[in-house]
């Protein structure tokens, strides 16, 4: 566990959901003595993360299931108003911005009726979802004509927890469906 | 250039003998006409699948009735050797006629011969027909060397030699005559006269050893070395000539297209249109206009620059035409930098360079100078009126700056109305990362769909690489440079085996764009010496209404990004970034004769702002390209990827349109 702490001070983002992952993992095999260290070392970790998500700029998560479990260290909202009377679109990204993305990379669009973070509370949208675990790899992603379907279940303030309530996506590789599901803790990036 | 043949110079010796085994026509015909290079035209095609002894095709006007004229001699000669070889494989070699013999060497040693004319005419069939023609004499001599063994053959040759002595004076005569047109210096008659002598002699010859062949001609080596030398010299002045001349008749004038562009966006800029022909053009039409003069402009430096690798592979004179240093308006060229060429490019790929960034150049500034001009109410329109005027001529160029530079003018245009520059800006917002992903996810697609399928110039470098000692392709076997394929033997040799690793074969091809119009074919461009020609349009109006949905794109909401229209117009008319399928047709071409005579439809083979400069050194008439038909079983598209159903192209036929690439 002191390993993984100190693994921690020095890994990138895109490790650290994983170690945190593999510490769970371990906690939930291993008996009660050592409980109590693990949720010291997770306790530990945690900070970590949060420490090293502060200096990479990373905000939110997001926690899916996509045929497989895939999970990323940030997860940004933004609503998009075009105008002239073209719809509001409502976008999640595991990066910030192209330049800084890393994998698993995820983006989900949906047309929206609001035109912030907080109009859109508690409305269930229709979502195009794509999903790569890693660079150059399969692609996850709604098929033409499909869609996943989400709701904004919570917002409290900058962030938001949209649930992925179903829908099936297209793996790339094997050319089958997988079903979508998990949740997204998205904190809102304004447009301006 | 015809001659005017006396026909006291045809002695009754050669008719005679000329008549009795079967090339009496084709002589008749020389006799009566024997232009320098014949002039009527005769379709043609190139070897290919269905049939590789199909002779390759010709550029040049002046080259097809010669091209005719050696593919029959080829072609007796071909059918003759090929019974010769029946017949010898069935143990019947000593019952076949002498004259097949004759009918099967003397037509290949004569279609040898005249083919360096092809080859003075800048024309790849020439090369391919000396090598058909030398095969053709190589295999049927092993069975000749047998027969003459035969008692019976004996006999016969016995009596060809009683005939030749007792013809001994006649020959003289024609060489008497032949010293006496040299004097004249009447060259031509003295080559007809020649020819027809030595093709009796061959003829009578055909049985004899070459050393025996040699006494009989010798009364003729001085004359033939005379009349040779002259004839040739003659033939490489006026095949010279005639190259420049239509070098010259295709040039385009690339600075007068830069000035119209130039002078376009004056006017526009002063009164909002452009006036070239009594009809005023607002700028987005003027820009559609200057697009197909584009187009005429690649077409033509593609057709000139093939005429002048025609020219150089044969140490003809340069012309001027092109210049590297031709003076373009340096505010134009600055605008985006030219493509890069190669130091060792030719003048035209170097002008040709200069001349695209002076077309993006001009186009941008055409763009700013209308967008200073219009009043705020009219911008929105006029903005959507330019990425349908652009969303052409980006989709046909390579060069990734003219995008980037079209997309800035169209931005400060639309910064001209503050509502529509936040809508652009807001459009773009929500639509380029979901352009970005659907492009992943077809390329992910599109890896998956490729499996163990080869991109077609790896599969055809390995159909057609050398393998000794029984297989000569296109490519030595060690050290080949998969960018200069050539004919290392016959076009018949090299296809007929590589055929079954070609026709059957799963491929990838890349970069697919249909042909002008609403053509029923689309090309995967030019690259690595191949190209792919594969039906259109595809199936794809489901895919195509999703992608326009995807960007809020109706009648009444036009695309407001270049990125977008682009997107949507590819789509739309059947371009896509990849292809996979099978290989249903295969064909060689010489690459002289496939861009020497490219229609302008098909320019789009390559680029708009890319030339086929691909020689560092002295071109030679030898190298060659291949084009394959191919059955899509899915396309990638920028934005999409699709399956494609085995009746894809049903509704093809229908169509009507440009013309395929053949």
């Amino acid at each position: 566990m002191l390993a993984v702490a100190l693994l921690l001070a020095s890994c990138g983002k895109d490790d650290l959901n994983s170690l945190v992952d593999q510490a769970k993992q371990q906690a939930m095999a291993g008996g009660e003595a050592v409980a109590k260290s693990v949720d010291q070392s997770l306790d530990q970790a945690a900070e970590q993360l949060a420490g090293t998500k502060e200096v990479l700029n990373l905000a939110g998560d997001m926690q899916l299931t996509l045929g497989e479990p895939l999970s990323t260290s940030a997860c940004y909202a933004r609503v998009v108003s075009i105008g002239g009377g073209r719809p509001n679109v409502l976008q999640l990204t595991s990066y910030r911005d192209k330049s800084q993305e890393s994998f698993p990379s995820v983006f989900v669009q949906a047309v929206v009726t609001g035109d912030s973070i907080s109009a859109i509370s508690g409305q269930t949208v229709e979502a195009e979802l794509f999903a790569q675990r890693e660079s150059n790899g399969p692609v996850l992603f709604t098929d033409a004509g499909q869609t996943v379907t989400l709701k904004v279940a919570q917002v409290e303030g900058q962030t938001a927890t949209i649930e992925v309530v179903g829908g099936q996506l297209r793996d790339s590789q094997s050319g089958g469906e997988v079903p979508a599901q998990g949740v997204f803790h998205a904190v809102w990036e304004s447009t301006e | 250039m015809l001659i005017h043949t006396d026909s006291s110079t045809v002695l009754p010796y050669f008719c005679n003998i000329s008549i009795r085994h079967g090339l009496a026509v084709g002589l008749v015909r020389a006799v009566l006409l024997i232009p320098l290079f014949i002039t009527p035209s005769t379709a043609s095609a190139n070897p290919n699948h269905r049939d590789v002894h199909v002779g390759m095709a010709v550029h040049g006007e002046q080259a097809k009735v010669l091209q005719a004229r050696i593919h029959g001699l080829y072609d007796e000669a071909l059918k003759s050797t090929q019974r010769i070889i029946e017949m010898t494989a069935k143990g019947d070699l000593a019952k076949v006629n002498p004259q097949l013999f004759i009918s099967a060497r003397v037509p290949a040693g004569q279609g040898a011969r005249l083919s360096e004319q092809l080859r003075l005419l800048g024309e790849p069939a020439g090369p391919d027909y000396e090598l058909r023609c030398n095969r053709l004499l190589q295999v049927s001599g092993p069975p000749l060397n047998q027969y003459i063994t035969f008692p019976t053959s004996q006999k016969y040759i016995d009596g060809l030699r009683q005939k030749l002595a007792k013809q001994a004076p006649a020959r003289a005569n024609v060489v008497g005559r032949l010293e006496q047109l040299i004097q004249q210096q009447k060259w031509e008659a003295a080559e007809k006269m020649l020819d027809d002598a030595l093709v009796l002699i061959y003829t009578d010859t055909t049985f004899f050893h070459s050393s025996e062949t040699a006494v009989i001609l010798k009364p003729f080596e001085q004359v033939t070395a005379a009349i040779r030398t002259a004839m040739l010299n003659k033939r490489r002045q006026i095949a010279a000539q005639l190259l420049a001349e239509r070098r010259q008749k295709l040039a385009f004038d690339l600075p007068g297209l830069v000035q119209q562009v130039s002078a376009a966006a004056d006017s526009i800029g002063a009164t909002g249109t452009f006036d070239p022909d009594g009809q005023p053009l607002s700028g987005p039409q003027t820009l559609t206009m200057l697009a197909g003069r584009w187009d005429e402009a690649h077409a033509s430096a593609i057709r000139v620059m093939a005429i002048d690798w025609a020219r150089h592979a044969n140490g003809y004179d340069s012309a001027a035409g092109y210049d590297a240093a031709a003076a373009y308006d340096p505010s134009l060229v600055g605008e985006v930098a030219a493509p890069a060429t190669s130091d060792s490019a030719s003048p035209l790929s170097q002008e040709y360079a200069k001349f695209t960034a002076a077309m993006i150049g001009g186009i941008v500034r055409l763009i700013d100078a209308d967008a200073q001009r219009l009043p705020a109410a009219e911008i929105e329109s006029r903005h959507a009126e330019y990425l349908a005027a652009l969303s052409p001529i980006s989709g046909q160029l390579a060069d990734r700056q003219a995008l980037s530079a079209f997309s800035a003018a169209l931005d400060r245009l639309a910064a001209k109305s503050p509502a529509l520059g936040l809508q652009v800006k807001y459009y773009g917002e929500a639509t380029n990362e979901l352009l970005r992903w659907r492009q992943r996810a077809a390329e992910a697609m599109a890896r998956a769909a490729t499996g163990d399928a080869r991109p077609i110039e790896q599969q055809m470098y390995d159909a057609t690489v050398s393998r000794p000692p029984d297989y000569t392709g296109l490519f030595p076997q060690v050290n080949a440079d998969r960018r200069y394929p050539a004919l290392l033997a016959s076009s018949p040799q090299i296809l007929e085996p590589a055929l079954p690793n070609l026709v059957g074969q799963t491929i990838t091809a890349s970069d697919v764009t249909r042909l002008a119009g609403n053509s029923k074919y689309a090309i995967a461009r030019y690259q690595l010496r191949t190209y792919v020609n594969t039906p259109a349009p595809m199936d794809t109006a489901g895919q195509v209404a999703e992608l326009k949905a995807d960007l809020f794109v109706a009648e009444s909401q036009p695309p407001l990004t270049l990125a977008a229209a682009a997107a949507i117009h590819s789509a739309e008319r059947g371009d896509f970034d990849a292809v996979g399928g099978e290989i249903v047709g295969a064909h060689l071409e010489g690459v002289i004769t496939r861009f020497a005579s490219l229609p302008t439809a098909a320019a789009w083979m390559l680029p708009l702002d890319r030339l086929p400069d691909e020689w560092p050194q002295q071109p030679s008439l030898n190298q060659v390209l291949m084009r394959f038909d191919v059955q899509p079983t899915w396309v990638q598209h920028r934005c999409f990827f699709q399956r494609i159903g085995p009746p894809a192209n049903a509704q093809a036929a229908h169509n009507g349109g440009a013309q395929r690439v053949q």
